[in-house]
């Protein structure tokens, strides 16, 4: 189930609201939470919950097994055992094809491969536990002596399908222990329908913008079309993968847990090294403390560990080349600013870093986009003006036109401007009784206005003509 | 001081009050339309959109494991939204927020979303939330970090030996609204054109006494659309001469486009619908005489009459688009041309020839119809029209639903016209229906195979029509 569908919103989603909050001791709530989240998740993968359950319990044995022989080599057996499986589980369902595959293609062998469909949210929730067993053999946490606890903390709907990665260490107090303000619940529904209005407001309407340029017709690529057309990549990206994030987090709040925040307006970024800052929080986060730290960070051989952390951050968002090379190209800017500048990109003016910053995201954007190298070929031809059909043609200009508008306000919503927007408004609200009641009302008017027109987005997007009648 | 606290505690609670009711302003939509969803009926059909809406899904071990029975609940869920007509003109009203018209008046938009072959195409994703596998399952394809595991390659069941060459072609139709006349756009499929040409190709060499007759009519967008939509790759012409590259010279190719050329400033496409006039079938109609050796029939000696207000299918497809609305408010009219000669057709039912209906060519009369081009004789696997014209000649079409508007003309030249739509063959006649036989069996003079620029070149509809050669 995605959180931008209106089964969710209709049907889920007020069941799960009345239920939790009709449920008063905190043993049942969990009960409740854990009972639709193994549900939420079957309903998108109903064979492959059975993987989410034994990645859950896995973790689960190990963790108590560590904190029951601290210090002693079962510890580091079960930790070991932890990466393994969990690596493991990763590596067959996403990567066996993709690296047999490649094997195949350099030594032109056959080897056989199974092609798995990828279970859902199962490079999420693999980080998720692996970062569990570190932790608690880190001594960061004591292990969670409950299984139903456990198993809540990693099937939790709101962040299990698309993040944040979130940490044991995070809500650990919070699972036994949070309770729901009225405020909290406010702020967690409004937080919610900012990530459903980014979702399908800005997202999907970018989607269908950047497809007409990029996929469908790409033979018929002009500059301009790709300059576009990647641009367009670029906003749904970011809306899309924000806006759910921004559901997680206020999901979660709702129901009183704290998620860490994934974004913070990554494309005001001054530099490559303050985008990845910005972008993702939980995943590079996740690299930083489980992979280059233990490396050795930038105290031993620095080129050495950026170049893993890069490489895996690439393979992660995908079993395929292009997203390898994704990675890759960020190593090459990353080193860029680190060994070679120093850090000095900084102090560039802003005329400079940021320009440079937007320029090189955005072309990064293109190796994400595209799987299949040959295309991707095609678009940088035109993309670096070199491209067979020209400058620009009547598709690219009409594309270009007709969008203009939404452009200009999805370049806007990039900007931090709703955070200014939101402490004015807040301000006001402790200022006066005038200024509480405008405070209400727009927020009213916010909430009423983006749930109505979401909604019938949502409706829109089921409307499927057909040229023939289908019976 | 007290009156200090006072105030604190009352500004306290009022926004206590402002933030309960914002709660409430969350929570209670979403209950009441939840309920009002549980609730309320089901619609059956979408006219505008020419589907069955989803029904609630049939149950079953096997699709609940394959994730099939969830995707199908989520469809129905969808399809049977309450206030869904409400929720659409919301939608349209949101389209026309983002949009800039350009200086020409054109707007491009996604076109219909299955080919010419209808039936048997995997059943169609309703573009609901399928989680393809990818990591965050995400409606569209957006993926917001893994692969999209999205293979949105149509079913491939045919029997033609397709040199999977899928990638010369542009996949997706799109549709442009330019000014008050909507076109789809078309693509050469320099891949399928050749397997059209080599099957009237193997029609004539299995019926070598028959006259064999291969008519391609173009579209508005030929005609009616900037140049770079007629023009290289896009040119309906270069169909034409692909085609006639690859048919044999025993094969009749009758130039409809020529004429069709000559008469462009006249009322020959409509611009709501991806069908010609009835006037365009005429001049076509008039090509097919010189080819045939008859003598056309002046447009005037023909009983006419009109169906007002038409809006069409590409008026459908792009009613969410509030551009449409130029469309709307100036639609199209369907004049119909009656044949000369007493005629019927005839529908048959089943595989023992039971007749199911009795048509003429055109109905005229027809009050308010949903559909005006339906006035014409639809699609149907085999219908058998007599004419008194008594020319005692007989002809065997292959047709797409251009053809309908076509086949009034041909019942002052034919005594018997047999109309054969390959889409729907199958149903009727499973697979026992070959209309080499069928010719052979009832001595038909002359075949026809007639489509337009789309279903020439389109798999599905190709696969259909081998499978009854």
């Amino acid at each position: 189930m995605v959180f931008s569908s209106l089964i969710f919103l209709y049907l889920f989603l007020p069941i799960c609201l009345i239920l939790y909050f009709l449920a008063k001791k905190i043993r049942v709530k969990n009960v409740i939470l854990l009972v639709l989240s193994l549900l939420f998740y079957a309903w998108g993968e109903p064979v492959w919950v059975i993987l989410l359950i034994f990645s859950g319990f896995v973790d689960y044995f190990n963790g108590r097994i560590i904190e029951a022989n601290r210090g002693t080599k079962y510890a580091k057996m079960a930790l070991v055992s932890s990466i393994v499986i969990n690596l493991g589980l990763l590596g067959v369902f996403k990567y066996s094809a993709f690296f047999i595959q490649s094997i195949n293609g350099l030594f032109s062998a056959h080897l056989p491969y199974a092609e798995f469909a990828l279970p859902i949210g199962i490079s999420f929730y693999t980080f998720q536990t692996l970062s569990y067993t570190i932790d608690v053999y880190r001594g960061n946490t004591k292990a969670q002596m409950k299984f139903s606890n456990f198993l809540l903390y990693v099937s939790l709907f709101p962040q299990l399908i698309a993040g944040p990665i979130v940490r044991y260490t995070d809500v650990a107090e919070q699972i036994d222990n949070r309770t729901t303000t009225l405020a909290g619940f406010k702020s967690g529904a409004i937080r919610f329908l900012t990530g459903l209005a980014k979702k399908v407001l800005i997202a999907n309407y970018a989607g269908s913008v950047c497809e007409q340029l990029l996929s469908s017709n790409l033979p018929e690529l002009t500059t301009a079309g790709a300059w576009f057309g990647i641009f367009m990549f670029a906003v749904q990206i970011y809306f899309d993968f924000s806006g759910y994030s921004d559901m997680a987090i206020g999901l979660g709040k709702i129901f009183g847990f704290q998620y860490p925040e994934n974004f913070n307006y990554p494309y005001i970024c001054t530099s490559i090294t303050d985008f990845w800052r910005r972008w993702h929080i939980s995943l590079s986060t996740f690299f930083r403390d489980y992979v280059y730290i233990p490396l050795g960070g930038n105290r031993r051989h620095l080129v050495f560990n950026l170049l893993v952390v890069w490489s895996l951050t690439g393979l992660w968002h995908g079993a395929s080349w292009n997203f390898i090379l994704w990675g890759l190209y960020y190593f090459v800017f990353l080193f860029f600013e680190k060994v070679v500048l120093k850090g000095r990109m900084e102090q560039m003016p802003w005329y400079v870093k940021r320009p440079y910053s937007l320029l090189v995201v955005l072309i990064g954007w293109a190796f994400f986009y595209f799987t299949d190298l040959g295309q991707l070929g095609t678009f940088f031809q035109s993309f670096f003006f070199a491209s067979p059909n020209g400058l620009i043609d009547t598709t690219s200009q009409t594309l270009i036109i007709n969008n203009s508008l939404f452009a200009v306000i999805a370049v806007i919503a990039c900007l931090p401007l709703s955070k200014y927007a939101k402490k004015l408004v807040n301000y006001m609200g402790q200022k006066s009784n005038a200024g509480m009641a405008v405070q209400f009302s727009l927020n009213f008017v916010y909430m009423v206005g983006v749930l109505f027109f979401c909604t019938a987005s949502l409706v829109g997007q089921s409307y499927n003509p057909f040229l023939y009648f289908r019976f | 001081m007290r009156d200090l606290q006072l105030e604190k505690e009352a500004r306290r609670r009022r926004r206590g009050l402002f933030t309960g009711i914002l709660c409430l302003t969350f929570i209670i939509p979403l209950l009441f339309l939840g309920v009002v969803s549980l609730v309320d009926g089901q619609a059956q059909v979408s006219e505008d959109e020419n589907r069955e809406l989803s029904q609630w899904p049939s149950f079953s071990l096997e699709t609940l494991f394959s994730g099939e029975y969830f995707q199908q609940l989520d469809a129905y869920y969808t399809d049977q939204f309450p206030f869904r007509n409400m929720f659409l003109s919301v939608n349209k009203f949101l389209n026309n927020l983002y949009y800039v018209p350009t200086g020409d008046d054109m707007t491009i938009i996604k076109g219909n979303q299955e080919g010419i072959g209808g039936e048997e195409e995997s059943s169609a994703p309703s573009s609901s939330q399928v989680s393809s596998g990818s990591d965050p399952s995400s409606s569209q394809q957006a993926p917001s970090s893994s692969q999209e595991a999205s293979s949105s390659e149509p079913d491939n069941n045919t029997p033609v030996d397709i040199q999977g060459n899928v990638d010369a072609e542009v996949k997706e139709n799109y549709t442009i609204i330019l000014k008050d006349r909507i076109m789809e756009l078309y693509t050469v499929s320099p891949t399928y054109l050749p397997i059209h040409a080599q099957l009237v190709n193997s029609i004539k060499e299995q019926l070598p006494e028959c006259r064999v007759f291969s008519l391609t009519a173009p579209t508005a967008v030929e005609f009616y659309s900037p140049n770079q939509y007629h023009t290289g790759n896009k040119s309906q012409l270069r169909t034409l001469e692909i085609l006639k590259e690859n048919l044999s010279d025993d094969v009749i190719q009758v130039n409809a486009y020529g004429k069709l050329r000559n008469h462009t400033d006249e009322y020959i496409y409509f611009r709501s619908d991806h069908h010609w006039t009835q006037l365009g079938a005429y001049y076509a109609y008039t090509a097919f005489c010189e080819s045939a050796g008859f003598q056309a029939h002046d447009l005037s000696e023909y009983q006419t009459g009109r169906y007002d207000n038409f809006l069409g299918t590409l008026y459908k497809a792009a009613k969410n688009y509030p551009q449409s609305d130029k469309v709307r408010d100036n639609p199209d009219y369907l004049d119909y041309y009656v044949p000369l000669s007493s005629h019927s057709g005839e529908i048959y039912g089943d595989a023992n020839f039971t007749v199911q209906y009795q048509i003429p060519a055109v109905k005229t009369g027809l009050d308010n119809p949903s559909y005006a081009y339906d006035c014409f004789c639809g699609d149907s696997a085999l219908i058998k029209f007599t004419s008194d014209c008594g020319t005692g000649k007989k002809l065997l079409m292959t047709k797409d639903s251009f053809g309908n508007a076509f086949i009034p003309f041909l019942m002052d030249h034919y005594s018997e016209v047999y109309v054969v739509d390959p889409r729907h063959v199958s149903k009727v006649f499973g697979d026992s229906f070959h209309i080499t036989d069928f010719v052979r069996e009832h001595q038909i003079d002359d075949v026809l195979v007639m489509n337009y620029a789309f279903a020439a070149q389109e798999k599905n509809y190709l696969s259909k029509l081998e499978s009854i050669i």
